[in-house]
């Protein structure tokens, strides 16, 4: 049914139905009137007027018949008592207002008057009643009777024909009530269905505005929190880097080829210029990579016991010549053996990172980096060194403490000048805090410069051991001559810049782009590997893994294996990372290549080298 | 109100006398006192609070000085065959029930008309119910509807003016049985 229509018909029912109800009314009314008037007290009054006048004149009889004094003085009293009934039932009829109006009760009710009145001087004790009084009041009496009757008659007539009113009246009021209650059962429905038509078209509406409401709300969070912008940044950058990555990558193993080639100084210079460019690119790649790397929380932290002391050492020695460029004198202040328990790789970036940062924004600032012991304090039964690195460059401003430690923001750079870096480092800094358990604080403000807190849990002495410093790499160092190598990249580029990097250790290479065409070669030329190279993503959606399983199936045997892969996205990080093989990421340059192979073939063949080695190790990773 | 009023003014007698009768069972088997004054209440039927004072042991007899050592219950009421409010005097019918000891639900009031009217103990009870005597401080005469009238509170209790209950307004009651 259409809505209009309910509606009208809603409307006419409740309509008709308060038309029932006034005529309703109305009848009940006049049936009620009518029964009023059914005279009620009349009926009862007559019946028993009929037998008080019977019982008088019986008592009188009696009286006229009495043979001795004693009988009639007897006769007597019972007739004056059943007069006074009569009297009181006469006085009664008085009171019925209304029925008096009724002609033949308004003549009962002058007969009984003149018949008290013309006999109540006759009834008392002392009066003798003659014979013939006696008669005439019985005459009387019987007229009173008669007309006691007529009323008694016209009453049942009268009050047939009430009867007959009252039940037609009824009778509308049945036919009423049945239509008024299907009426009101119409409305009620009709009402009901409107209501709930209503009731659903407003969940609806509040469901649509509540999914807009959320929707608004989320996207208003997105955008205020920065996610939105931060997410299609990562998403980009690691797409781009990926792409990157590979031409440099390639860069940095033809650069190192080239070298042997050039021999004019102006040349020599040029190509430094291009190693130093190459650098600060390698750098930045790697600023993303770490981010990447702690996003996708596949960066395990190995703690040990060392001496700060000797780290901070090594940091100023390797800032030592960009410090002197930039002016700013270094004071080191560690008292030694200053040992903590901290992964020292991490540990070592993060303050690297800052000292970076006040190299590059604080030229011309004395540099200040002191230690110190903080002992059990309230809120951890743990001991901690405090480290603090403080200059007294430009500061930052108090507004600007808590944007410094996101991503990619950079004070005083509105230029995005990319030779001062992206704006990773504090970022990297704050969440490799976090995760090795390093509280970090910044004091700083634009007066006094910049001082950055880092309460490191402190070590004991007798569990740190020394590291020597790594050793620097120097081709021809290399023990890998002779290492038959498979290179499996897809790459035309990376394939022949990892070719005469490898030659140029006097490896013996193959280099193939892709498992197939690998195992083809090393069936038709009857050649084992002693390592395989893959690159991690490779064609048709094959994985660098994929390549290593399928090689050493066909070989069958476990040829040691190295993954290069060029995704820094935390989502492929983590899926390289669980191949479970050893990992290199793009751009590798060929000293961190050299290294890692020595180191796979270290462990492989000579395990039992260094026994206690290796089981650190396995407690590190446990 | 005032009904309420004279019921709790009435309450402290109703036990005195309530004792006075009904606490010993000699004493509840004694003969009532033989009428001396005209008698104008007859009881019969199922009842064991007395033995008959009659010659022809049938029930018993009441004169009026007998019904006013029962405690005495008034209240204001208009009826319809009486002019004005007048105060009404007489026994609860509760209260005679218990006297005489009735031992049934339903007694028969009749009159000196030949009217009479079966009533509910319960009805009596639910509502102060009185055997009216007096008319404004005035013993009711057999022209003034006397000497006894079952008289109802009828401007108390609103619910009680119905044509029922006006029926059973019994006026010149002489007689009560237990059925």
């Amino acid at each position: 049914m259409k809505k209009k229509s309910l509606i009208v018909f809603t409307a006419i029912a409740a309509l008709t139905s308060a038309l029932l109800m006034v005529f309703l009314t109305v009848q009940g009314n006049r049936a009620n009137a009518s029964l009023n008037e059914f005279g009620i007290g009349i009926f009862n009054f007559t019946n028993q007027g009929a037998t008080n006048l019977n019982n008088f004149s019986r008592a009188l009889e009696k009286y006229r018949v009495a043979k001795d004094q004693e009988e009639k003085a007897k006769a007597k009293k019972e007739y004056l008592f059943r007069y006074d009934i009569l009297y009181s039932a006469i006085v009664v009829l008085q009171q019925f207002k209304n029925e008096v109006e009724v002609p033949e009760v308004r003549e009962l009710n002058r007969i009984s008057k003149i018949f008290v009145r013309g006999i109540e001087a006759n009834m008392t004790p002392e009066y003798e009643l003659e014979d013939q009084k006696v008669a005439e009041i019985l005459e009387l009496a019987d007229q009173i009777f008669l007309q006691n009757y007529e009323v008694a008659n016209n009453h049942f007539l009268r009050h047939s024909y009430l009867r007959d009113d009252v039940s037609a009246r009824l009778k509308y009021l049945n036919t009423a009530f049945l239509l008024l209650g299907l009426l009101f059962l119409a409305s009620i429905i009709s009402f009901f269905h409107l209501f709930w038509r209503a009731r659903i078209r407003e969940s609806r509406s509040n469901q649509e505005l509540r999914t807009a409401h959320g929707q608004l709300t989320r996207v208003v969070e997105e955008l205020r929190s920065g996610n939105v912008e931060r997410k299609a940044q990562n998403q980009f950058i690691a797409a781009a880097s990926h792409d990157l990555r590979q031409p440099l990558h390639a860069l940095g193993l033809f650069l190192n080829s080239l070298e042997k080639n050039v021999h004019e100084p102006e040349g020599l210079r040029l190509l430094d210029k291009i190693r130093q460019s190459t650098a600060a690119l390698n750098g930045l790649f790697n600023g993303l990579l770490d981010l990447s790397k702690l996003d996708a929380e596949v960066v395990k932290v190995e703690k040990d016991h060392f001496d700060l002391s000797v780290l901070l050492s090594e940091i100023c020695e390797e800032f030592h010549e960009s410090s002197v460029e930039h002016n700013i004198t270094i004071d080191l202040e560690v008292v030694d053996q200053c040992i903590v328990f901290s992964d020292r790789m991490l540990l070592t970036r993060i303050i690297r990172n800052l000292v970076a940062n006040v190299v590059a924004h604080a030229p011309g600032s004395h540099l200040k980096i002191d230690s110190k012991f903080l002992g059990v304090g309230k809120e951890s039964d743990k001991e901690f060194i405090q480290l603090s690195i403080a200059d007294t460059g430009p500061g930052i401003p108090t507004v600007e403490h808590e944007a410094i430690f996101s991503e990619y923001y950079q004070l005083n750079n509105p230029e995005r000048d990319r030779n001062k870096g992206l704006g990773l480092g504090l970022s990297i800094v704050n969440k490799l805090a976090k995760l090795l358990n390093i509280k970090l604080t910044l004091n700083s403000d634009t007066s006094k410069g910049t001082e950055v807190l880092l309460r490191i849990e402190a070590g004991e002495a007798h569990s740190a051991h020394e590291v020597s410093n790594e050793l620097e790499f120097e081709p021809g160092d290399t023990g890998l001559g002779g290492l038959q190598v498979v290179v499996i990249d897809d790459e035309k580029d990376i394939r022949d810049g990892m070719e005469i990097t490898l030659r140029d250790v006097d490896c013996d290479v193959i280099v193939s782009e892709s498992a197939e065409a690998a195992r083809r070669l090393i069936v038709k030329l009857d050649w084992v590997p002693d390592l395989i190279i893959a690159d991690y993503r490779l064609r048709n959606g094959k994985t660098g893994g994929d390549a290593v399983v399928l090689l050493r199936e066909e070989l069958n045997r476990e040829v040691p294996a190295l993954i290069i892969t060029g995704d820094t996205s935390p989502e492929r990080v983590r899926e390289a990372t669980d191949s479970g093989m050893k990992l290199l990421h793009k751009p590798v340059v060929p000293a961190e290549l050299f290294r890692t192979i020595e180191d796979i073939l270290g462990e492989r063949y000579v395990p039992g080298d260094d026994a206690s080695n290796a089981i650190t190790a396995g407690d590190h990773q446990s | 109100m005032s009904c309420l009023l004279h019921l709790r003014r009435f309450a402290a007698p109703l036990l005195a006398v309530a004792l006075l009768f009904c606490s010993s069972d000699s004493f509840a088997k004694e003969p009532l006192p033989v009428a001396t004054g005209e008698v104008i209440l007859t009881i019969s039927g199922n009842f064991d609070g007395f033995q008959s004072n009659r010659t022809d042991g049938a029930g018993i007899e009441i004169d009026h000085a007998l019904l006013e050592r029962l405690p005495e219950t008034e209240f204001k009421t208009e009826t319809p065959w009486t002019e004005g409010q007048p105060v009404w005097t007489g026994v609860r019918v509760s209260d005679l029930l218990e006297f005489v000891g009735a031992k049934t639900a339903r007694f028969k009031a009749s009159a000196l008309d030949g009217y009479s009217v079966v009533f509910e103990k319960v009805d009596v009870e639910k509502y102060p119910v009185i055997l009216a005597y007096k008319k404004n401080d005035k013993i009711l005469s057999v022209r003034e509807l006397g000497p006894l009238w079952i008289m109802f509170p009828f401007d108390d209790f609103p619910e009680l003016v119905t044509q029922t209950f006006a029926a059973m307004c019994v006026w010149q009651v002489n007689h009560i049985e237990f059925l």
